[in-house]
């Protein structure tokens, strides 16, 4: 155990020296900036455990830790002897060895020779070390953004824009002026409160919120639309069938906007499905069929088929029943379509008929027009009636009709003279134009048309003319002594959904139609359900076409009453 | 640890927030609405309350943390505030049903993305920053790497007293046009191109060859003590750099969360408002 004495020696603003001395015992003198250094020098530039001092046997020794560097009287130096006198540089302090007392093994001074110098002030003086002092304060910022915020999207939206704020507390605008919306479209602060685009049909009021959101807090009311949609029907009788699943239902249930510019339809088939999975438990009585999925859960196609012409009556009749129509037309399509059947008849040569030869569609292209016979069957079966006048026909009307236009050919032929037939009279047969100046022979040449007449009824109310197509019964109260049974061809078999031929045109007709083999025009030639089930699925088909109720059907009904919305129900 | 609240009892504010994703994500997935998602639906209804309540309060969350000393686990705050401050992007962005505009609610959705991602900055910051800067100061605390570079000056001026002025006067320049950080930009980039001491060195180097052979070794420990004072100034520059990249985040996340917090009143409001 060696004893040191540690002078330190304080340089004060006098210019005096203060000296501090201290004695420690210890077997190494270790010197740093650490607590645990005998010799403890508190500044930053001096590492944590500088240097070792030691006594041995060939003298005082001095040796730096680490990699630190000593400098001995000016030179740098990793360890060496030291003698009396030698100054030691440890950082900015400088440490001298002296003479030791009696009873000291070692003695030194210690003296800071260079304080944190002013370089440092200036330095720090230019510098700006931290973000803190630097532009607003988070608080500062905070109060700007939020005011700004609040400013720019609530309170000018809601006090300079025309909302309904004034509408919360008086009663809806639409009651009082429906229909303003066009007259206020122009871009308002409320702008920002939009939540998505609306539906294209819409944009020309989109920037007048209050046109649908009458009432604050209150969701679009169906007063609000029906104010322009001011012919739409609605969906049942609502005395009838009082349902709360309808009656409380909004239109906006269905007809969301601000989805986009697409027109709203929802097409989820659970909107109808909800209702109509269980209708029979629903309504007491209820006639119409379950259903919920047009792949697992619709009932067979019950096309609308006549019954009796005449009477006017109709009938529904599943197509699993085997339908016959009773449309008093005979019509053969299967011999139509046969090409060896069938010829040109002016050519005379065979030819096939197609589909399209008589079923034309319409303007839509989605229904067919009706088969007309002037121009779909009249060029192959022409009504004429006489040799003597071959190009001469009759219309395609009532039989009283086709007779009084027999009876006035005649006439007038049999008044007019010149006919060239042997077995006719000869006044009629005398020179055209000739007067008739007797009564007999007036009558005689009247006698003869009228003969002429009725064989021209009879040959063509026979079976193989008008016959062939019509129903044809001897009625004696008419003069041409035949009545003709109404027909009635269906035109539109399944009036509750829309068909639209258009959309399938790229089908042959025979894919759904078998015309070909039809023999009757009482042959109800719909498909079955399982038809278009070879490629239409329910809602959630993932290898047919997903085909939700609304692929086919309507909400709303043409045969129900207008609705309202005023008071969430239909006027009766 | 500064990443204590990451692993806090066992990640349970992970797991909270990870099962609640999964929960939404498997809501939204399974739940057809009927027109498009979007924020209407009875599932954004609820996604949209969760994401409003969970936002008011984690923000109570961001100043009950800080109030230190009261009866509370600090890490299980923080661990909570920042778990599920990030299951609110899952719930919030399928809250809007990707549906996106130049609307107040689009602005209320925006701010929370920033409020997150400057946090998500936080995390990063305080997890990595600590460790990048004492290995960048070498044990060094910023007060030794200045007075070093205070003593380099220092021997600087007393060696350049006998040199020629055109050495002299790179020293000046050296010492009085250095300055470390000033702009919030030039803290932030942690460089200084019109730093006088690396101007000086790289004149001094181009200049060491020309002076006279007697000041010749002289200048050269000038370039040396340069070049080492540029060495320390990229270190300081370094740190001070780092010190404000875990300052800046909070000057971001906190007044976005007081704007978001105004922007999500507003949204709220307005779309009961037209409702």
């Amino acid at each position: 155990m060696m004893q040191v004495s540690i002078t330190t020696l304080t340089r004060r603003r006098n210019g005096s020296l203060g000296r501090k001395e201290d004695i420690k015992a210890c077997e190494v003198l270790r010197i740093g900036r650490g607590a645990d250094n005998e010799v403890f020098l508190l500044d930053h530039r001096v590492p944590l455990h500088f240097a070792y001092l030691h006594e041995g046997e060939d003298g005082l020794f001095i040796e730096a830790n680490g990699t630190n560097d000593l400098r001995l009287n000016g030179a740098i130096i990793r360890k060496a002897h030291l003698n009396v006198g030698d100054v030691v540089g440890i950082g900015p302090y400088e440490l001298v060895v002296a003479e030791p007392d009696d009873g000291i093994h070692i003695a030194v001074t210690l003296e800071l020779v260079h304080p944190i110098s002013d370089d440092v002030e200036s330095l720090l003086s230019r510098s700006k070390l931290t973000t803190t002092n630097i532009g607003l304060t988070k608080r500062a910022s905070s109060w700007i953004l939020a005011s700004l915020t609040l400013m720019l999207f609530l309170v000018l939206p809601l006090f300079m824009a025309d909302s309904p704020l004034s509408n919360y507390f008086s009663a809806s605008k639409s009651n009082n002026t429906p229909n303003t919306m066009t007259n206020n479209n122009d871009i308002d602060f409320d702008i920002s409160w939009v939540s998505g685009e609306v539906m294209n049909s819409h944009k020309f009021f989109a920037n007048d919120c209050a046109a649908c959101h009458t009432k604050a807090f209150v969701m679009v009311e169906d007063a609000a639309c029906t104010a322009c949609h001011q012919q739409q029907h609605g969906h049942i009788d609502k005395v009838k069938f009082p349902s709360e699943d309808l009656t409380s239902t909004r239109c906006a249930t269905c007809h969301t906007d601000h989805q986009g510019p697409h027109p709203v339809r929802a097409e989820k088939q659970e909107l109808c499905s909800d209702c109509h999975k269980d209708l029979d438990k629903k309504v007491d009585g209820m006639h119409l069929t379950n259903v919920s999925d047009f792949a697992t859960n619709h009932p067979q196609f019950k096309p609308t088929v006549w019954q009796n012409p005449t009477e006017g009556i109709q009938k529904r009749i599943s197509l699993d029943d085997n339908p016959v129509e009773v449309s008093n037309l005979k019509f053969p399509h299967k011999t139509h379509m046969n090409v060896n059947r069938m010829r040109n008849p002016k050519t005379g040569t065979n030819t096939q008929l197609e589909c399209a030869s008589c079923h034309v569609p319409d303007l839509s292209g989605a229904y067919l027009e009706p088969v007309k016979m002037e121009e779909h069957c009249g060029d192959c079966h022409v009504l004429t009636f006489d040799s003597i006048a071959p190009k001469r026909t009759v219309s395609h009307g009532k039989p009283e009709v086709v007779y009084r236009e027999l009876a006035e050919f005649y006439s007038t032929l049999a008044l007019k003279g010149g006919v060239t037939d042997k077995t006719a009279p000869k006044v009629v047969r005398r020179r055209p134009g000739s007067p008739l100046l007797k009564e007999e022979e007036k009558k005689a040449a009247l006698q003869w048309a009228d003969l002429k007449t009725k064989k021209a009824s009879r040959y063509l109310f026979s079976a193989s003319q008008c016959g062939s197509c019509h129903e044809i019964t001897p009625e004696k109260k008419n003069a041409s002594g035949y009545s003709v049974k109404p027909v009635k061809v269906t035109q539109i078999w399944q009036p509750k959904s829309v068909f639209d031929h258009g959309k399938h045109k790229d089908v042959a007709c025979a894919e759904c139609h078998a015309a070909d083999s039809s023999m009757k025009s009482s042959d109800v030639l719909l498909p079955k359900i399982e038809g278009c089930q070879t490629c239409h699925g329910g809602e959630q088909a993932t290898d047919k076409i997903p085909s939700t109720c609304i692929s086919c059907h309507g909400f709303h009904r043409d045969d129900v009453a207008i609705m309202t919305g005023s008071t969430g129900k239909t006027v009766q | 640890m500064h990443d204590g609240f990451l692993t806090y009892q066992n990640m349970k504010f992970l797991k909270m927030a990870a099962v609640l994703c999964v929960v939404t994500v498997i809501a939204y997935i399974w739940y057809q609405p009927i027109d498009e998602h979007n924020g209407g639906t009875w599932l954004g209804y609820t996604l949209g309350t969760i994401g409003a309540l969970l936002i008011f309060w984690l923000t109570w969350l961001g100043i009950r943390k800080r109030r230190y000393g009261a009866n509370f686990s600090l890490s299980a705050w923080v661990s909570a505030h920042v778990y599920l401050g990030l299951s609110l992007i899952v719930i919030a962005t399928l809250h809007t049903g990707f549906q996106f505009g130049w609307n107040v609610h689009t602005l209320a959705y925006v701010l929370m993305m920033i409020v997150i991602i400057s946090g998500g900055f936080g995390i990063y910051a305080y997890t990595r920053y600590p460790k990048v800067m004492s290995e960048n100061r070498r044990g060094s605390s910023l007060d030794d790497l200045l007075a070093q570079i205070g003593d380099i000056d220092r021997e600087c001026r007393q060696i350049a007293a006998p040199l020629p002025d055109s050495v002299a006067e790179l020293v000046v320049q050296s010492c009085e046009h250095t300055k470390i950080g000033g702009s919030l930009l030039r803290i932030l980039s942690g460089k200084d191109k019109s730093c006088g001491s690396t101007a000086a060195f790289e004149r001094l180097r181009t200049h060491v060859s020309e002076v006279e052979q007697e000041h010749a070794q002289a200048t050269r420990k000038l370039l040396v003590l340069i070049g080492k004072k540029c060495g320390l100034l990229t270190t300081v520059r370094r740190d001070i750099q780092l010190k404000a990249f875990m300052d800046i985040w909070l000057r971001v996340h906190v007044p976005m969360t007081v704007a978001l917090l105004a922007a999500l009143v507003i949204h709220i409001f307005s779309v009961f408002y037209y409702w």
